[in-house]
């Protein structure tokens, strides 16, 4: 069974993840903690010690649980949770990254609405949370049925990371997987090359998932510009890759892409 | 006898249909009757016959098009409308075939169901 | 629902026949087919003509002979009416209407007249691509209908298959009835919804509780089976991610009395983004 640590809070993003992890349990033995954080400002969190900063502290967890239980209450979704919320007081990203190192999750998931500014897509994945989390990081964009997902992979996809990671994750998973090899190329249509263009890291890569007893669906190598490859994977419910180490094309392309994108390094 | 009002069920999912539509109605002397849930819809028709039901097509729990199946078998004189949403060329076909009286694609005017639902109730009174 | 399909004598309203015989067939719409001539002491029989032309092929491009309308085997005549002449079709009982309508004076104001007296739910007009203009009429008048009718408009430069609607939809002020016609659009061309949420220093801009009216929308369309996607916008970046998005899909825009995109868009928006438009804009009201 996964571990999984899914981020709430009162907003459009979270209750779309919400249902999205709901979804995902349909099709990936996965359990959710869910977790939320009160971000005080920092006067306020000095303003005591001893008792009365457990009291305050006691009533911003419960104030925390409650904005947890409206959520799972109005999005009437019905399954099931780890216990009760996880109420973490502190700095956002801090808390977080200490919750999953200290607790051994396997997976963060956080709904993160698609924009249309790449730069809030890199902010996101830069941010120190997800630079040094421990798990792959799920980052829910709109809400989709995730019976099919895809491998992205293309120039400065580590295979190797995104293999075992995924095996990791996925190995009991009922969704079906692609493989889409991407090469970037502005100008023109979208084109489906042959599968040789992969290369044979692409060969490598699909006879590991192969040998590791996974089952792939259809392998393709496609180029075209990021907009347009993106546009192509809005029928799959998951879309599955590495970190992309710096402002490229691939980056470009994640930022794009409206369907729930999974990170592994 | 012909003091009796022209009695109206209307079944949408979406209380703002019911809403707009019967004190505009009303207003014109019907006796109106409305649903949200397919269900306590059904149970309804069991209990009394209508001149005139109003449907939606896609609904949770039983569709339009078996709603609409319902109240011809019990009662084949009542004239049923359909309104929907999400209109095909399929199913106004397929609503025309089990003997619905009139088929709206949403959005319409009040004025356009009023037509409608006179012309539904002329002919019930044939 | 009742479809005002406004025409001249050009290819531009000729080659979307077609696509409004469509629309107009699948949800079931009474139409009336309109256009304007200057002079009211008699009719223009070439604009009769026309009119006969675009019903027949209105009536040829829908399958199974041309139902639910009624399809005369003889030439319509027209009849002399308080705004101009209609033609004086025959009927069959349980078949919707297709008319035929010539009204006389100015283009721009007699449609917009029609639209208004015949509480018709959508005016569907043609335009030529891509300067979007009507031949031998004033400047802008597609804009200028699309700016000023009453009701929806549906303006088409260049028809091109459709697997995506972005609805810039204001969703605390959105009418009922621009949520329906976008169910329709959306059912007829079997297409994906992209709502667009605008966002500002403080998040999502709106009044009242704005990420629960999104919820609610996007619930309202899941419910419904259609694929809806949620992406954000900023304020600033709006008018040149609705001109660069109308080269993917139908861009349909929410413009009623109370719309924040009426007041956040530049004041010739409606202009500029049919204008810059590739395929077609449906503006909401």
């Amino acid at each position: 069974m996964i571990k999984g640590l899914l981020v709430l809070d009162e907003n459009l993003a979270s209750s779309i993840a919400l249902r999205y992890a709901c979804r995902l349990a349909d099709y990936l033995p996965i359990k959710f903690k869910a977790a939320h954080v009160e971000d005080p400002d920092a006067d306020r969190q000095s303003a005591g010690v001893g008792w009365i900063k457990r009291i305050w502290e006691e009533g911003i967890e419960d104030a925390g649980r409650q904005t947890v239980r409206r959520l799972i209450q109005t999005e009437k979704v019905d399954c099931e949770f780890m216990g009760d919320p996880k109420i973490l007081i502190g700095d956002h990203n801090q808390e977080l990254l200490n919750t999953l190192w200290r607790d051994s999750y396997q997976l963060f998931i956080e709904g993160n609405l698609n924009t249309s500014n790449i730069d809030d897509f890199y902010n996101l994945i830069t941010s120190e949370l997800y630079k040094n989390s421990p798990t792959p990081m799920l980052i829910v964009k709109n809400l989709v049925t995730p019976d099919k997902a895809v491998l992205v992979c293309g120039e400065g996809v580590r295979l190797d990371v995104l293999g075992s990671q995924f095996l990791k994750i996925a190995k009991d998973a009922s969704f079906t997987v692609d493989i889409l090899f991407y090469k970037h190329e502005d100008n023109g249509e979208l084109q489906y090359l042959d599968n040789s263009e992969g290369g044979s890291a692409l060969k490598k890569f699909e006879k590991m998932l192969s040998e590791n007893g996974f089952q792939i669906g259809q392998s393709r190598v496609i180029s075209g510009s990021p907009a347009q490859t993106a546009d192509l994977l809005r029928d799959y419910g998951l879309a599955i890759t590495t970190f992309p180490a710096r402002k490229s094309a691939r980056l470009e392309l994640l930022a794009n892409i409206p369907i729930p994108v999974m990170l592994c390094q | 006898m012909t003091d009796k009002k022209t009695s109206v069920l209307i079944l949408d999912d979406e209380p703002i249909v019911s809403k707009r539509l019967k004190p505009s109605l009303e207003k014109k002397g019907y006796e109106v009757e409305t649903f949200t849930v397919s269900l306590d819809a059904l149970k309804r028709i069991r209990e009394r016959d209508f001149d005139i039901v109003i449907t939606d097509l896609k609904m949770e729990g039983l569709s339009g098009m078996e709603f609409m199946s319902e109240v011809k078998s019990h009662s084949p004189s009542t004239e049923v409308i359909i309104i929907t949403g999400f209109a095909t060329m399929d199913t106004a076909k397929e609503s025309f075939s089990k003997g619905v009286f009139d088929f709206l694609a949403k959005p319409f005017k009040l004025g356009e169901i009023a037509e409608v639902i006179k012309r539904a109730e002329e002919k019930s009174r044939k | 629902m009742r479809i005002l399909f406004a025409v001249d004598d050009q290819t531009y309203s000729g080659s979307i026949v077609p696509e409004a015989a469509r629309i107009s067939a699948n949800t079931w719409a009474d139409i009336t087919l309109l256009t304007v001539q200057s002079s009211s002491n008699k009719l223009d029989e070439n604009k009769a003509d026309i009119l006969r032309q675009h019903k027949d092929i209105f009536l040829s491009s829908i399958e199974g002979g041309g139902f639910p309308y009624y399809a005369s085997s003889t030439p319509e005549d027209f009849e002399q009416i308080s705004s101009g002449w209609q033609g004086c079709q025959g009927s069959r009982e349980g078949s919707k209407l297709c008319l035929l309508k010539i009204r006389s004076g100015d283009t721009v104001r007699e449609i917009i007249n029609e639209a208004s007296e015949g509480e018709y739910d959508l005016v569907i007009i043609g335009a030529s691509s891509p300067d979007c203009q009507w031949k031998n009429e004033s400047l802008d008048l597609p804009q200028k209908v699309a700016e000023e009718a009453a009701c929806s408009v549906l303006v088409i430069k260049r028809l091109r298959p459709t697997g995506k609607i972005i609805g810039c939809l204001d969703q605390s002020q959105i009418s009922q009835e621009s949520l329906e016609m976008i169910n329709q659009l959306v059912t007829l061309h079997q297409a994906d919804l992209k709502i667009i949420g605008l966002t500002g220093p403080k998040g999502l801009s709106g009044k009242g509780n704005v990420e629960a009216q999104m919820a609610d929308i996007l619930n309202y369309y899941t419910a419904r089976d259609i694929n809806a996607w949620i992406t954000l916008v900023e304020k600033q970046a709006l008018e040149d991610f609705v001109s660069s998005a109308s080269k993917d899909g139908i861009m349909a825009v929410w413009m009623g009395k109370k719309s924040m995109f009426a007041k956040l868009f530049s004041q010739n928006l409606v202009e500029k983004l049919i204008e810059n438009s590739q395929s077609s804009v449906l503006i909401l009201r």
